[in-house]
């Protein structure tokens, strides 16, 4: 999990141009600016595109914080079921 | 107490964080008369959803879910460039013909209707101009929806004029009815095609429906024989929105003056809205959907 929180910090940063984002599995929308439901598509997209996953309509927006983020990524990934 | 409009957007603050910034940002915007206006339908819808046995937390998960196929569907059309949809055949099987789908859709584009404030400023564009377009004696609307357009109008206009609502989906004209309890309004369960009228109507609206068809020049065509020589017609349509059931792409606000001229329409007034707050340079970059209504008289 530390390591992924890490890949989507550097993520997070060059999509949102924020060089001080530092997630932490409770992190929020609330508590970064720039993450809005604009960017928050971008976001995923770039997710999608570096992991080689794809999520569903219903998980793009169910997530509650960067950890539930985080869980679905690993869930998908080969290997980590 | 909070307002039915404060508690919605604290709910879905609860639920998402995301969808909820655009709300609160809204919120900041919204008129006073807006909030009002919001606080009475919310009201009344509620009482909708308590006599059916549910209530407006339904509803909001209803939102919640809408938002998601947004998103998705979003996704997708910035990297295809296109709607997912091709043909009406399709969305009808995945969509229209799935209940619990079109149940959340429906009930999520209510709230969206107050929630949005583009929404909300096509809907005031409608209100403050529709004395213009004075005196009429037969207004139809096509595609039921929230019922709003209609119950203005019907404010507006008067007891002595003949409305009719036409709509595909029994559902649509279920919750219609309840949300205009009181007005004088023949609902039509009909296709706008397999819909005939003796006489002719002096107004028409048309509120997001010509891009839900794969080609809505024939539609366009039905209206402008529908309506008398003098009349006029409210549309509305957006640029660049994928949802779930939108098959036909306007990419930008000309394709749309384009085709209704061409259907033998002049446009009298128009206003359109992005549906993000900002430049219009951003907006134009991240193809953010634009809110298009025109108010239309026959060209002669």
């Amino acid at each position: 999990m530390e390591i992924l929180l890490n890949e989507l910090s550097l993520l997070f940063r060059d999509v949102l141009d924020n060089d001080n984002i530092v997630l932490q599995v409770n992190t929020t929308a609330a508590d970064i600016d720039e993450w809005d439901s604009l960017s928050h598509i971008m976001l995923i997209s770039e997710i999608e595109k570096k992991f080689k996953i794809r999520f569903t309509s219903m998980e793009i927006t169910k997530f509650k914080n960067v950890g539930e983020l985080a869980g679905s990524i690993l869930s998908k990934l080969p290997g980590e079921n | 107490m909070s307002s039915p409009l404060e508690y919605i957007v604290a709910r879905i603050s609860e639920q998402n964080p995301v969808a909820s910034k655009k709300l609160k940002k809204n919120l900041t915007k919204f008129s006073d008369e807006h909030k009002k206006n919001a606080n009475e339908f919310f009201s009344l819808y509620s009482e909708y959803l308590n006599s059916i046995g549910k209530s407006i937390d339904y509803a909001i998960d209803c939102y919640l879910k809408m938002i998601g196929d947004m998103f998705y569907e979003r996704l997708q059309f910035l990297e295809t460039g296109r709607y997912a949809n091709e043909s009406y055949k399709d969305v009808n099987a995945r969509i229209y013909s799935n209940p619990e789908i079109m149940d959340y859709h429906l009930h999520g584009l209510m709230l969206g209707q107050f929630l949005w404030l583009d929404q909300y400023i096509r809907f005031k564009f409608f209100c403050d101009n529709l004395r213009k377009y004075k005196p009429i004696t037969r207004y139809l609307e096509i595609g039921a929806g929230h019922g709003l357009y209609v119950s203005e109008a019907a404010r507006q206009f008067g007891e002595d004029v003949a409305f009719e609502v036409l709509d595909i989906s029994p559902s649509s004209i279920e919750i219609c009815k309840s949300l205009v309890k009181g007005k004088k309004i023949n609902f039509i369960l009909s296709d706008a095609f397999a819909y005939e009228s003796s006489e002719k109507f002096d107004f028409i609206t048309i509120g997001e429906v010509i891009e839900h068809l794969e080609d809505p020049l024939p539609l366009l065509e039905k209206i402008y024989d529908m309506l008398c020589e003098n009349g006029n017609v409210y549309l509305t349509t957006p640029v660049n929105a994928p949802m779930i059931d939108h098959i036909y792409l306007f990419n930008n606000i000309e394709e749309i003056k384009s085709l209704v001229n061409k259907a033998g329409f002049a446009i009298v007034e128009d206003i359109a809205v992005y549906s993000d707050d900002m430049p219009e340079e951003l907006a134009v970059k991240h193809k953010i959907p634009l809110m298009y209504a025109c108010f239309m008289k026959k060209a002669k």
